[in-house]
C-alpha cells in the first residue's frame, strides 16, 4: 500500500516531511523483528543517519536502512517498483516529486503485490495531482508541545483515502511528535505515555499493508 | 629501527616514535594463509613451489635458472620481485633442499655450486640442520657446535645417542637421502565455456547460453561449497575484442537464478557488434558460504535475507554500488562526522558507540551562515534570519556544547541551540564560539 504524506503547511511549506516518514517507519520497524529493510530512495530522501538513532539507542531503524540514489526520475520509478515488489522491503520511502498518474498506479501495483509499505513524498504544489496512492496526508507545522516547546511538532491530516467516504474535519487531523525511539506519538502522548497508534497514522500504514 | 622479533612491547615503545606502535595478536592460521598464497605468486619462478615451516618457501628451480640468466640471476629476479610485494628476504641455492635451508638462514654467500653441500654447510651451526632444540642441547653438551664435529663422528653410533632425525637430516643435506616436495596447486577459478556453431546475434540464444553456463558454474561452486562474488561474462564477437561484463554480488551466491537476474540487464545493454561465437563465465573471485543448520521455527529468516541481498545486487548492479548506501553511527561529536557510509551488506561496527542528542532529520552541509539575536552572549536566541526573513523564535533549547576532537588541533567549539519559530518552523542553531557568527545546521523536516 502506498500513502503518500505531502508536504505542505497552513502557513509555509516545509521540505519533505523527513521527521513524519521516519516516525512512521520506526513505528512500523519497531513491530516488525524481521530482517525486513527500510529504503530511502532519492538522496533529497535521505534522513541524517544520526537522526534515525533514537534517544534512547534504538539503532534498530539505522541498522535496517538502506539508501539508495537513483539518478533520474526513470531510474527512481524503477527502484521502488522493483522494492516494492521485494519481500526483503519492509517500507520504501522515497522522492515523489513529479510523478504522474501511472507512475503512481505502477507503484501502488507494486506495493499491493509485494505486500510492503510504500511513502511517497511530494511537494506542496502537486496537491491537485491525480493519485493511485491508499491513502494521502497533508503534513504542516504542528502546535506547540508544552512539556518542551522547542520540539518540533506535526500536523498530520488525511486529506483521501481510497474507497472510503470523507471523515469530519476535526477526526481526521492528529498532532504528533517523535519520541525517544523514532516512533510517531500524538503530542499529547507524554501524559499517560500512551503511543498514538490507536488513532494515528503509523497504524494505518501497517494495516493496510498486511 | 631497532626492533626484532622476542622484543618486549615496553621496549619496542621505547625505541620507536610514539604514535607509531599498533600492536596486534599473533594469529599463525592467518600467516599460513598468507604464505601459501606468496607460495602460488612464486609459481612464476619454478612450477614446483612448496611452503616451508612458518617461514619459508622452497622452489625446485631444476631447469628454471636459465630462464633467468643463471642462478645469480635468479636468486635477484626473486629478491627485487619479494621487494616490490614490501617483504625482505634471504634466499639460497644448493643442490639439496637441507642445504640451502641451512646456508640460507646460517651462510651470508647465498649460491652453493653444485656438488659442494658438503664444505657449505661444515662450518655452520648444528641448528642449521633443523633439527629441533633438545637434540642441539645434547650436542651441545658433548662440545659438538658445529656440522663439521658431527661428520667426524661415524654414522652408526649417532642413531642410538640422538635417534634416526639427525642422521635423516644429515644426509638429506648432504644429498644421500630423498626429500620429496609437495608442491602447491592453485585453485582454478570456476569456470564454464561454450563455442556457437557460428556467429550470431540473437540475443536470446546468448542469453540461453549464459543461462545454462551460470547454471554450471554455480554448480561447480557449489560442489567446493563456495559462493560467487564476482562473475565475468565474456563474449567472443567477431573481429572485435572479447566483451567482458563483470557482475558483483553483496553476499557471496550460488543461486543461478538470482546472478541471471544480475547479468540479463547487462547483456541486453551489450554491444554484439557481427556477432557472438564464444560466450565464457569466469568466476574471478568467490568466497565459502557459511552453511548454518536450518532452525525448526526460524528457517523463513534465513530465506528473507537471502532476499535482502538480492534486492541490494538488483539495485546496486543498476543504479551503480556506490548508489546504495548504509550508515553507522562514528566515534565523533561533531555532526558533520557523526556517521561513515558503508556498503549495505557490511559487518556493522561501532555498535557501542554513544547515540547523539537530539538531532535534525536533514543536516545542512556546509552550515548556512546566518545572523541572529541574542540577549546575552550565550543566552537564547530571540530572532534569527532563515530563508530570506527574521523569524521570531517561540523557544529555545540549549546550548549543547559540541567541539571537535583535542587531537584535530583546531579547537573549534560551537553551541547547538534547539530553535522553535513562530511559523512552526524547527531549526537546529549553532554558534561558532571564538568569533560568535551563528549559523544554521540543520532542519527538522
Amino acid at each position: 500500500m502506498a500513502a503518500e504524506p505531502e508536504a505542505g503547511a497552513v502557513a509555509k511549506p516545509i521540505g519533505l516531511p523527513l521527521a513524519v516518514m521516519a516516525g512512521v517507519v520506526g513505528s512500523l520497524v519497531g513491530s516488525d523483528p524481521g530482517p525486513g529493510r527500510v529504503l530511502w530512495m532519492g538522496r533529497r530522501c535521505w534522513p541524517y543517519p544520526p537522526s534515525l538513532v533514537g534517544r534512547g539507542g534504538d539503532r534498530r531503524l539505522l541498522e535496517r536502512s538502506v539508501f539508495v540514489d537513483p539518478p533520474t526520475r526513470d531510474e527512481r520509478l524503477w527502484a521502488m517498483d522493483v522494492a516494492l515488489r521485494s519481500s526483503a522491503a519492509l517500507v520504501v520511502v522515497a522522492d515523489g516529486a513529479g510523478l504522474t498518474m501511472a507512475g503512481s498506479r505502477r507503484l501502488q501495483l507494486a506495493a499491493e503485490a509485494g505486500g510492503t509499505v510504500g511513502l511517497l513524498a511530494r511537494p506542496h504544489n502537486e496537491r491537485g495531482e491525480l493519485s493511485a496512492a491508499a491513502t494521502r496526508w497533508l503534513v504542516s507545522p504542528g502546535p506547540v508541545d508544552g512539556a518542551d516547546p522547542a520540539r518540533p511538532t506535526w500536523t498530520v491530516e488525511l486529506l483521501r483515502r481510497k474507497g472510503l467516504r470523507p471523515i469530519a474535519e476535526d477526526a481526521r487531523r492528529w498532532a504528533v511528535r517523535l519520541d525517544d525511539g523514532t516512533r510517531l506519538v500524538s503530542v499529547d502522548a507524554h501524559v499517560s505515555n500512551r503511543p498514538a497508534a490507536t488513532t494515528g497514522p503509523g497504524r494505518w500504514s501497517a494495516q493496510r499493508s498486511g | 629501527m631497532g626492533v626484532v622479533p622476542g622484543l618486549p612491547v615496553a621496549q619496542a615503545r621505547g625505541v620507536l616514535p610514539a604514535g607509531s606502535v599498533r600492536i596486534e595478536t599473533h594469529t599463525p592460521e592467518r600467516d599460513a594463509v598468507r604464505l601459501r598464497a606468496l607460495a602460488v605468486w612464486a609459481r612464476r619462478f619454478s612450477p614446483l613451489v612448496q611452503t616451508d615451516g612458518v617461514d619459508g618457501l622452497w622452489l625446485d628451480i631444476t631447469g628454471c635458472a636459465h630462464l633467468f640468466g643463471g642462478e645469480a640471476g635468479m636468486r635477484e629476479a626473486v629478491e627485487t620481485g619479494l621487494a616490490r610485494l614490501g617483504m625482505r628476504c634471504r634466499v639460497a641455492i644448493a643442490d639439496t633442499h637441507g642445504c640451502a635451508w641451512a646456508v640460507a638462514r646460517y651462510r651470508d654467500d647465498p649460491i652453493v655450486p653444485p656438488g659442494e653441500q658438503r664444505a657449505a654447510i661444515a662450518p655452520l651451526p648444528i641448528a642449521a640442520l633443523s633439527v629441533d632444540e633438545p637434540t642441539v642441547a645434547a650436542l651441545a653438551e658433548l662440545a659438538i657446535d658445529r656440522v663439521e664435529h658431527l661428520l667426524q663422528i661415524p654414522r652408526s653410533v649417532l642413531p642410538s645417542r640422538f635417534g634416526h632425525e639427525l642422521l635423516l637430516a644429515l644426509d638429506r643435506a648432504l644429498g644421500h637421502a630423498i626429500e620429496p616436495l609437495n608442491p602447491v596447486r592453485p585453485v582454478a577459478p570456476c569456470r564454464s565455456e561454450r563455442a556457437f556453431d557460428g556467429y550470431t546475434t540473437n540475443v536470446e540464444a546468448i542469453g540461453l547460453a549464459v543461462r545454462e553456463l551460470l547454471g554450471d558454474v554455480c554448480a561447480q561452486l557449489h560442489g567446493r561449497g563456495r559462493g560467487a562474488r564476482r562473475l565475468v561474462v565474456e563474449l567472443g564477437r567477431y573481429e572485435l575484442a572479447t566483451l567482458p561484463t563483470t557482475i558483483t554480488t553483496s553476499v557471496p551466491t550460488n543461486d543461478a537464478k538470482h546472478l541471471w537476474v544480475l547479468a540479463r540487464p547487462k547483456l541486453e545493454r551489450a554491444h554484439l557488434g557481427f556477432g557472438v561465437e564464444r560466450v565464457a563465465i569466469t568466476a574471478t573471485r568467490d568466497a565459502l558460504i557459511v552453511q548454518r543448520q536450518g532452525e525448526q521455527w526460524g528457517e523463513r529468516e534465513d530465506t528473507s535475507k537471502a532476499g535482502v541481498a538480492e534486492l541490494i545486487d538488483v539495485l546496486a548492479g543498476r543504479l551503480g554500488p556506490s548508489s546504495v548506501r548504509g550508515a553507522v553511527l562514528s566515534e565523533s561529536h561533531l555532526p558533520e562526522r557523526a556517521f561513515e557510509w558503508i556498503t549495505p551488506m557490511a559487518k556493522r561496527q561501532g555498535v557501542d558507540i554513544r547515540p547523539p542528542g537530539e538531532r535534525p532529520t536533514t543536516l545542512l552541509d556546509p552550515p548556512v551562515p546566518t545572523t541572529a539575536l541574542a540577549l546575552t552572549p550565550d543566552g537564547p536566541v530571540h530572532r534569527i534570519h532563515w530563508r530570506g526573513e527574521d523569524r521570531t523564535v517561540i523557544a529555545c533549547a540549549g546550548p549543547e556544547r559540541i567541539g571537535s576532537e583535542w587531537w584535530r588541533g583546531n579547537g573549534s567549539t560551537r553551541d547547538y541551540f534547539r530553535v522553535r519559530c513562530e511559523d512552526g518552523c524547527c531549526l537546529w542553531v549553532a554558534r561558532a564560539r571564538e568569533n560568535g557568527r551563528w549559523y544554521v545546521h540543520g532542519v527538522w523536516a
